[in-house]
């Protein structure tokens, strides 16, 4: 790889950190709607000639090396849309998708180091897999021509396999006579040959189980520290994402509608949707108050509310919600896209008694360090483009 | 005392394979009464799915080796297959974890849930039709009452709109909508028993709470028994009265879930509550338990947790595990119970325990809680 040098002097820099990383991935402004299937009636009659499923309106996101982004929101908001357009198997429909500063295309016009720079590790495990492939065969072929310049890696299949806890003795088997949670750790794996800087991982944990869960957060978590490499992290499990996440971007209906630190975005939400979201989630102690469902369902992308898109769904709206669709404001632990962000943050410190992540406030000073660096660089950004997610 | 709803006694399960016989259920016992929730928690390979699947005889290619299951007193396991097929769905019926995957694709929701309402309408007559294959709505009238029924039992399971909707298919609804479906097929005969494998592991959060709230009030109004198995501990702890922690196919630990999850005291139960995401800070590790999940090949003698217990004594590895009452039906199979609590555990939030306690100053358990945290969060952000 051409920039190897400055790469690996970007590897020691940072050392866990992404303070001072310039972002490898950028989303600006990126849209994406899907084409909706007319009837042939409609087409005679020129009728809803715009039908479109939005599924990503307007998002700006930015990933470095050693950063780890967490992305949430329900299933159908636009999430791995987005980590499609990252990884460039979409293309965007406006917007620009950036690798190191760089507009890029898809993955047929990006250039092989280009297309290196991201690695994947698919929602669906083992249908990522060939089932007649060899494991060793599926990440030869990820490790590519690269392999030989590969430092950490060196000792090809066998290593990566190592370096995931798996007995090296896998290669010779078929993704068929491995278990979930092992799939998975071959998939990182996989993803890790190619040696990228940012790591895009749709839901790699749902479906596990809870100790299966914990290995491979630890491993990405220790990646993360060893080789520097970044994570697109994307869950429906806010759990999941706080535990592994720096920074948190919270999607509904296609776009960001909250965003900041993992830690205090979880802990004190500023959009009424983050806050279904952390009431949603069941407490592993029987004492605490059960999950509060949140009603109705997701709006359909090709039939969009007006103003925000929140709003039926949303205990705090009126007509000013129904009308006019919000910018981001600054939060107290981020940005909102919400036009109640006070009544919202007044309304959860004074419910938040009795949420258990409230205790958590003294062990979580490393983030609020972070939470600083975040919103000073937030402001500056604000004016320039309102709806840029951590543009630095 | 009367027979409980579902017992479970000395259940074994085993599979013939290739390399030997896979012990998936090693002696589980169990009981659910009606009107109670009961979960079973474990990691995959525990043998949650394979107990659940017993039940209702559909353990092909298994095979129940030993041990009863008596519904309402009647034995399932010896029962002839014209029972089961009147107690299926009848008495039980089970909810898997993809309602995608449970419902067909190619028929309306509603015809779905008519279908179930009418299987279990109809007397033996129709079920020798049924099985000649004779189609099930022979005639219109039959049809419109089981789809007058289908509509109802959606309106009870508040899925908006059942009247429209019925017509709907299953890809045009949303996970939720489609999970309250298969319920509704369910409860289409009222059962007195539902098991639910993983009913919520492919859904959102959001709409995990909402199934979950629904379950909760099934078994508040029609009194039913639930045997919810699910890994997921938040979900058990909210949910069900009663708890079953599961490994290498042996119950580990059983009683209350305000008990099992507040004070475990099987090293198993501890090591599960450890790895739960919930319970660590971002700047913490997750404990990740050692090792691997026993090999169910051939069975095991003594505890099959003893290859990856912290707590481990010789006497663990061979013959019987003693059961010790550690509290009104709370039971742990065990030989080091009850656990000399470990320090290490329960300093690392000392500071938080005293928020926790300030915030909640009535309940016991937030002392407890703090030991579900991992010992080594060394090397963190």
């Amino acid at each position: 790889m051409s920039s190897g040098e400055t790469r690996d002097a970007n590897r020691e820099r940072t050392d866990g950190s992404a303070a001072d990383t310039a972002p490898v991935v950028e989303l600006r402004d990126v849209e994406k709607a899907f084409a909706t299937e007319r009837s042939i009636l409609n087409r005679v009659l020129r009728r809803d000639e715009n039908a479109a499923a939005r599924a990503v309106c307007g998002v700006s996101l930015t990933v470095g090396r050693g950063e780890a982004v967490g992305l949430v929101g329900e299933s159908g908001c636009g999430k791995s849309t987005l980590a499609k357009l990252v990884t460039g198997q979409l293309e965007p429909d406006n917007g620009a998708v950036l690798l190191d500063g760089t507009p890029v295309g898809d993955y047929t016009e990006r250039s092989g180091t280009q297309c290196r720079r991201i690695g994947v590790v698919f929602q669906n495990t083992r249908e990522s897999f060939d089932s007649r492939w060899t494991i060793r065969r599926s990440i030869e072929e990820s490790l590519g021509p690269a392999a030989s310049e590969n430092d950490v890696r060196t000792g090809g299949v066998e290593s990566l396999l190592r370096s995931v806890n798996l007995d090296p003795k896998v290669a010779g088997r078929y993704p068929g006579a491995l278990s979930g949670g092992q799939l998975q750790r071959v998939a990182i794996a996989r993803a890790l040959a190619h040696d990228p800087d940012v790591i895009v991982l749709d839901e790699p944990v749902s479906g596990l189980d809870m100790a299966t869960q914990a290995t491979l957060l630890n491993l990405l978590d220790d990646f993360r520290r060893e080789f520097g490499v970044g994570y697109l992290f994307i869950s429906h499990d806010l759990d999941v994402v706080r535990y592994l996440a720096d920074r948190l971007a919270v999607m509904y209906a296609g776009e960001i509608v909250e965003r900041g630190p993992a830690q205090s975005v979880f802990e004190r939400p500023s959009h009424p949707y983050t806050e279904a979201l952390v009431r949603a989630i069941p407490s592993d102690n029987p004492m605490d108050a059960p999950p509060e469902p949140l009603p109705g369902d997701p709006p359909n992308p090709e039939n969009r509310p007006s103003g925000c898109p929140f709003h039926p769904r949303c205990s705090y709206a009126d007509t000013r919600c129904e009308e006019s669709h919000p910018a981001f404001t600054d939060s107290r632990s981020g940005a909102s896209r919400c036009h109640y962000v006070e009544a919202v943050e007044s309304a959860e410190s004074g419910t938040e008694t009795s949420e258990p992540v409230e205790a958590r406030d003294e062990t979580s000073k490393p983030v609020e360090i972070g939470d600083e660096r975040f919103e000073s660089t937030e402001t500056e950004t604000e004016e320039a483009n309102p709806v840029d997610y951590g543009a630095r | 005392m009367t027979d409980p709803l579902l017992r479970i006694e000395d259940l074994h399960t085993q599979f013939g394979t290739d390399s030997g016989t896979v012990h998936a259920v090693d002696g589980v016992s169990l009981t659910v009464e009606r009107g109670e929730i009961v979960g079973i928690v474990g990691e995959s390979g525990s043998g949650k799915s394979v107990t659940a699947r017993s039940i209702l005889r559909v353990e092909d290619p298994g095979r129940i080796a030993a041990g009863t299951i008596a519904l309402d007193g009647v034995d399932l396991t010896d029962a002839t297959d014209s029972t089961l097929r009147r107690i299926r769905g009848d008495s039980v019926s089970m909810v898997f974890q993809d309602p995608a995957e449970t419902l067909n694709p190619v028929f309306s929701v509603g015809e779905q849930v008519a279908e179930a309402v009418r299987i279990h309408d109809t007397d033996g007559s129709q079920r020798l039709l049924d099985y000649l294959n004779v189609p099930l709505f022979r005639n219109r009238s039959a049809w419109t009452d089981a789809h007058e029924r289908a509509v109802e039992l959606m309106d009870q399971l508040d899925i908006p709109n059942p009247e429209h909707r019925s017509s709907g298919y299953p890809h045009e609804f949303s996970g939720g909508i489609r999970q309250r479906a298969v319920l509704a097929i369910a409860l289409a005969s009222d059962p007195d028993l539902l098991v639910a494998d993983e009913p919520t592991t492919a859904l959102d959060t959001t709409t995990q709470a909402e199934i979950l709230d629904r379950l909760r009030t099934l078994r508040d109004e029609r009194e039913l028994g639930i045997l919810l198995i699910s890994h997921d501990i938040g979900v058990i702890a909210q949910t069900c009265d009663r708890v079953i922690v599961m490994y290498g196919g042996k119950v580990m630990e059983s009683g209350p879930v305000t008990d099992v999850l507040t004070t475990p005291e099987h090293p198993y139960t501890r090591a599960l509550l450890a790895c739960s995401t919930r319970n660590v800070d971002a700047d913490e590790r997750v404990t990740a338990l050692e090792g691997r999940p026993p090999d169910p090949l051939g069975g095991h003698d003594g505890c099959p947790f003893a290859e990856r217990c912290d707590h481990v004594t010789p006497a663990c590895h061979n013959g019987d595990v003693p059961t010790i009452e550690c509290g009104e039906n709370h039971r742990v199979v065990c030989s080091e119970a009850p656990l000399s609590d470990d320090s290490a555990k329960i300093e690392r939030k000392t500071e938080t325990t005293m928020s926790a306690a300030e915030t909640q100053p009535s309940e016991p358990h937030t002392e407890v809680n703090r030991e579900k945290v991992a010992p080594n969060d060394e090397g963190t952000r």
